[in-house]
């Protein structure tokens, strides 16, 4: 029994529960603090199991726990099962560990609201399953947490009921990610029944090693995790999320919810292997998503939205690593990605909240001078996105980069585009940067700029969280350092050996190139929006637009719906559904008064229907017999 | 000199613990003071049950291989044991909700004792072996519901329940022994083996008996169209006694039809099972239609109760090991619905000092949270939700018939949950969307106090209708184990 495992995994969901039952009888501070104590001894439990597993062989670290079967029908058995690995580990220290802090920088930002205790709740109820999501040891655990997941987002995007805003960019998250849901659920089923089993072992054992279904299958993940992880053509969910709160921002949409596609392509690589032509396609998607969306965040105005953007850029990245067969930097990026993003949100949101809400960068300039701890945590997290060395951006995203250089030709193409990124990446991280904190003070942040809470530049709870993600942006990437040391790739290598490696030759090639352009980028955001010796070029129609992808759902799908739906309900939903429910209705109803007057109440009427029915049964059985 | 045979007391002992603790409660009617009889002859009662039930656990686990025992009289195995445990938890669980009536008339003592020797009747009739012990069960629990129903005998609705009920019930008992008249006439046994045993090429009086038979039985199943009177009497008689007779009679009941009709009328399958289909399909129909019109809560759930006899008598029809074992399972959750959905009209009854109706269960679910909550479970339950065992309840009846054959059967149990969610969701609805304020009802002679009691028998009701969901495996596995005493 790995009871650590259970802890970590049952705390958030304790912690949900508690909040939700007493009611009023939590004060919502306490209900913050309960929320952060759970968060916390879920990391507590994830650390313990951690240790308990460096301290094993190699070969012994994978534990499955099962807790109970809940069902069993011959070979086919239902469990509760947890599946503690190196893989599931890694994710549920990254998860607990920048879950536990932005729950903690919560408390701070959220204070006042008068619904507080519903947020903690539904936070919890997110950690709890983003870790039933990674924990379970079993497809349906993983599909049980992949809704719920897409369920709390949902609840959190829309947390500001009000706000018809953020009612509908819930509406349309819950949408997207209902889409990937049942293209996942396929293939599931598909998987079930090919195999019969659900654990991950017998499927991957059992799996067909190639052909069209081997295809459907891994296509059917795909779209789970394009949908997740907001990859093109999945993508327009994400940006639009940035009307929840900001720690939810930081929480779902950077650390962990988005980087959930690239757990499942890890976790099911040999699912994806046996498909070459949709792991191509995953990477090639990622690639896409990279480029572009460093383009439409070149032109972005609200502050979340550029860094929403810049998230799906980094995971583009994240697809294109694991994709292309390099599972271990895909995961490491995924954890850098986790410090320096959620220190990106988490700055936004001290900025944000010192500005009264605001998020519009062009009402803002100059915040550094009076938020010099903030800037120096957002510079922090810039040079770490950009990949400037040794921030640990630079350590995973050039890692991601080398390795597409061992894939051959379609490799290059994937080179190429990541160099692009890097450039852009370059760009709009450093343009948010010197628009927001350098310069003169504007006139808006003149006039609303709170005072600072005593010394600190938020209240207290904000800020230690912020600088301790910040520590972690700055060395987070010093775990590994592919050319000389190398501990992650040992460490999950058991799990997902990785089939594209990097040589020394062309990493050194990939981080030249990479830090090269990212330097020119930064440098260009300066001469543009720093130093302002270069006129700011007007924006292209199609950035500003986000490439139309809105547009175009409008009309392929919303459009003809829409008519489909009017034409039905003129055809057939009034004429035939509503009038033979009518009928229906009226005919139960006549039925049952009828039946009422049988029902007379009368002992002599009862005991004819006895016997007339024990008459009809007598000789029906007599002429049959 | 008389032989006597061999007596498995442990076999008895659940009938025995029962039928003691009745004539202890008869003496505590008169001997206790009129201050502790209450509380009294309630330890009493529940004791009993609770001891019946731990002997019947017991016996169902020593149990696994089956046997007829006493003269071939009773059968021990875990298909009896299984009922047994059932019926003596709806008894524990009605003495609790009993324990808050307000009786009018002192006579708390023999009320307790009516219900052990029902319950005491109740787990003898499961486990019958041959047709004379079959009638005797019948009529020994038959006889102290009769009274049952007319204890308050100031109440005229009562009183007319008990004698309906008496009435129509020598029709049934009259109609159950004729058959067992004909059936031995044909056969020249009684043993459910015997008659198996037989050879008898489908005469003309033996198929005539199970005809008898299986309407003498149906009627106590309450299954259409010998339902007939089930609304009165549930609505009539006091509530924890329907709570009881809906529960306990409907598993002793349905038990006994596919033990008696697998057992002694293997050879005739292909006439039982038809008329079992037609009879159930009859109950879905009367029970959901009729349920539709109902304000009357009790009687509301009177006509489901004929609904779900329906579903469990599929599972019979199906005649397969499969149906046994979905018949076995659905009763658990079905007792704990059952039990529980009486045991809060009866709370609301005792808080109005009048019949509860759709409309005056207006805003019960936000006066009383938990109760209004737990019944919300229980008509989820009997919808079939998931996460309540009433989901798996159909799932496996379902999965019965479709092996049988008769995927037809299944459609037509999909549209009754389909027309029974009206009804079900109308008490939710009255319960939590619409204000209690606007009735402006004032309860009679002041709000009483909690009842902890009660309170303790919903909670169990709901531990079990939730647990059987997520706890399906072992329940499945127990009811396989049961379902192998029966020889398919």
């Amino acid at each position: 029994m790995n009871t650590a495992a259970w802890v970590t995994l049952l705390a958030p969901l304790a912690s949900a529960v508690a909040i939700t039952l007493t009611g009023n009888l939590l004060s919502r501070r306490q209900a913050g603090f309960l929320a952060t104590g759970a968060a916390l001894v879920a990391f507590g439990a994830a650390i313990t199991a951690f240790v308990t597993m460096v301290g094993k062989d190699a070969e012994e670290r994978i534990a499955q726990t099962t807790s109970w079967t809940w069902l069993s029908a011959g070979s086919f058995h239902v469990n509760l099962t947890l599946l503690t690995d190196q893989l599931s580990i890694m994710m549920m220290l990254i998860i607990t560990g920048v879950g536990s802090l932005i729950v903690a920088y919560s408390v701070g930002y959220i204070d006042g609201d008068d619904e507080e205790r519903r947020f903690f709740a539904y936070m919890s109820l997110f950690l709890f399953s983003m870790l039933l999501l990674v924990q379970g040891g079993d497809l349906l655990l993983l599909l049980a947490g992949w809704g719920m997941v897409g369920l709390s987002s949902y609840l959190l995007i829309g947390y500001h009921q009000h706000r018809a805003a953020a009612v509908a960019a819930a509406k349309k998250a819950f949408v997207m990610n209902a889409f990937g849901d049942a293209a996942m659920a396929m293939s599931l089923f598909l998987l079930v029944q090919h195999t019969g089993r659900l654990d991950y072992a017998g499927v991957f054992e059992n799996a067909p090693g190639g052909g069209a279904l081997a295809t459907v299958i891994a296509l059917g993940l795909l779209g789970g995790a394009l949908a997740k992880s907001a990859q093109i053509p999945l993508h327009t969910w994400l940006p639009d999320a940035m009307e929840g709160p900001t720690p939810v921002s930081a929480l779902i949409h950077a650390a962990t919810m988005v980087t959930a596609g690239v757990y499942l392509i890890v976790r099911c690589h040999p699912l994806f292997e046996n498909a070459k032509a949709v792991e191509n396609l995953a990477a090639g998607l990622g690639a896409v998503t990279l480029v572009m969306a460093g383009l439409i965040a070149l032109v972005q105005t609200d502050i979340k939205r550029v860094i929403a953007y810049s998230t799906m850029s980094q995971i583009g990245y994240m697809f294109v690593g694991a994709a292309a067969g390099s599972y271990v930097n895909g995961m490491f990026h995924l954890m850098t990605h986790a410090f320096f993003k959620a220190l990106l949100f988490l700055a936004a949101g001290i900025i944000i909240h010192a500005l009264h809400d605001e998020q519009d960068i062009r009402k803002m300039g100059g915040l550094g001078k009076k938020l010099p701890h903030t800037r120096t945590v957002f510079l922090i997290g810039s040079l770490a996105l950009v990949g400037v060395p040794p921030f640990s951006g630079f350590f995973s995203k050039d890692a991601i980069i080398a390795s597409t250089l061992d894939r051959g030709t379609f490799g290059l193409f994937l080179f190429g585009a990541c160099l692009i990124g890097a450039f852009l990446t370059g760009v709009y991280t450093f343009r948010l940067y010197f628009i927001v904190f350098h310069g003169e003070q504007s006139a808006f942040a003149k006039e609303h700029l709170h005072e600072p809470h005593g010394r600190l530049e938020g209240p207290l709870s904000m800020v230690w969280p912020v600088t301790i993600l910040g520590v972690l942006a700055a060395v987070g990437g010093l775990v590994q350092f592919a050319p000389v040391w190398h501990p992650l790739t040992r460490w999950l290598e058991p799990i997902a050996p990785s089939f594209a490696e990097a040589t020394n030759t062309q990493e050194f090639i990939a981080s030249a190139g990479t830090v090269a352009l990212g330097l020119l980028g930064i440098y260009v955001a300066w001469t543009m929006f720093g130093a302002k010796t270069r006129p700011v070029p007007q924006p292209v129609a199609a950035f500003e637009a986000k490439f139309w992808w809105d547009e175009l759902y409008d009309a392929i799908f919303y459009r003809p719906a829409v008519a489909a739906s009017a034409l039905l309900r003129r055809l057939v939903e009034v004429p035939l559904v509503f009038g033979s429910i009518n009928e229906l209705t009226r005919g139960f109803r006549i039925g049952s008064v009828e039946l009422a007057r049988v029902q007379n109440g009368l002992v002599r009427s009862y005991a004819f229907a006895l016997t007339t029915g024990l008459a009809v049964l007598t000789v029906i059985f007599l002429v049959t017999k | 000199m008389i032989n006597k045979p061999h007596v498995d007391w442990f076999a008895l002992s659940p009938t025995l613990a029962l039928i003691g603790a009745s004539g202890l409660l008869l003496l505590v009617s008169v001997l206790a003071p009129k201050r502790t009889r209450k509380p009294l002859a309630a330890t009493i009662a529940g004791a009993a049950f609770l001891t019946a039930l731990v002997f019947a656990i017991a016996l169902t686990d020593k149990s696994a291989h089956g046997a007829a025992i006493v003269a071939d009289a009773i059968f021990r195995d875990r298909w009896t044991g299984l009922a047994q445990v059932l019926i003596a938890g709806c008894g524990l669980v009605a003495v609790l909700i009993s324990y808050g009536e307000r009786w009018r008339e002192e006579h708390v003592g023999e009320y307790y004792a009516l219900l052990t020797a029902a319950g005491a009747g109740l787990v003898f009739f499961v486990s019958a072996s041959n047709l004379m012990t079959l009638f005797l069960g019948l009529e020994w629990f038959s006889i102290a519901l009769y009274v049952l129903c007319a204890i308050d005998i100031h109440l005229v609705g009562s009183l007319e329940a008990g004698l309906k009920y008496l009435i129509i019930g020598a029709i049934g008992s009259a109609t159950l022994l004729f058959g067992s008249a004909l059936v031995y006439g044909a056969t020249g046994s009684l043993g459910f083996d015997q008659i198996a045993a037989g050879t008898h090429a489908h005469s003309g009086l033996l198929v005539g008996g199970l005809a008898m038979v299986i309407v003498g039985l149906a009627f106590k199943t309450s299954a259409a169209p010998f339902h007939m009177w089930t609304p009165d009497v549930y609505q009539g008689a006091p509530t924890p006694v329907t709570a009881f007779m809906a529960a306990a009679t409907k598993v002793g009941a349905l038990v006994v039809t596919a033990r008696i009709l697998v057992t002694a009328f293997p050879s005739e399958q292909h006439l039982w099972t038809w008329a079992l289909a037609g009879i159930a399909i009859a109950s879905l129909v009367v029970g959901n239609i009729a349920a539709l019109a109902q304000r009357n809560v009790k009687r509301l759930l009177a006509y489901s109760s004929v609904s779900h006899a329906g579903f469990m008598l599929f599972a019979i029809a199906a005649a397969n090991t499969l149906g046994a074992r979905s018949l076995m399972y659905y009763l658990i959750p079905y007792c704990a619905m059952s039990l529980g959905a009486f045991a809060v009209v009866a709370a609301r009854e005792r808080e109005l000092g009048a019949p509860v109706t759709l409309e005056n269960l207006a805003g019960f679910g936000w006066d009383r949270p938990f109760l209004g909550v737990a019944m919300w479970v229980f008509m989820l339950g009997f919808l079939g939700f998931p996460l309540t065992g009433g989901f798996w309840g159909k799932i496996y009846v379902f999965s019965a018939v479709y092996q049988h054959g008769w995927w037809w059967l299944i459609v037509v149990g999909v549209v009754a949950t389909m027309v029974s969610a009206v009804y079900y969701l109308a008490i939710v609805r009255s319960m939590f969307l619409r204000d209690s304020v606007e009735l402006a009802l004032a309860p009679v002679g002041g709000a009483p106090s909690r009842e902890v009691a009660l309170s303790i028998g919903v909670a169990a009701c709901l531990v079990v209708t939730v647990g059987s969901f997520f706890a399906v495996q072992p329940l499945i596995d127990a009811a396989h184990a049961a379902s192998r005493a029966l020889p398919f």
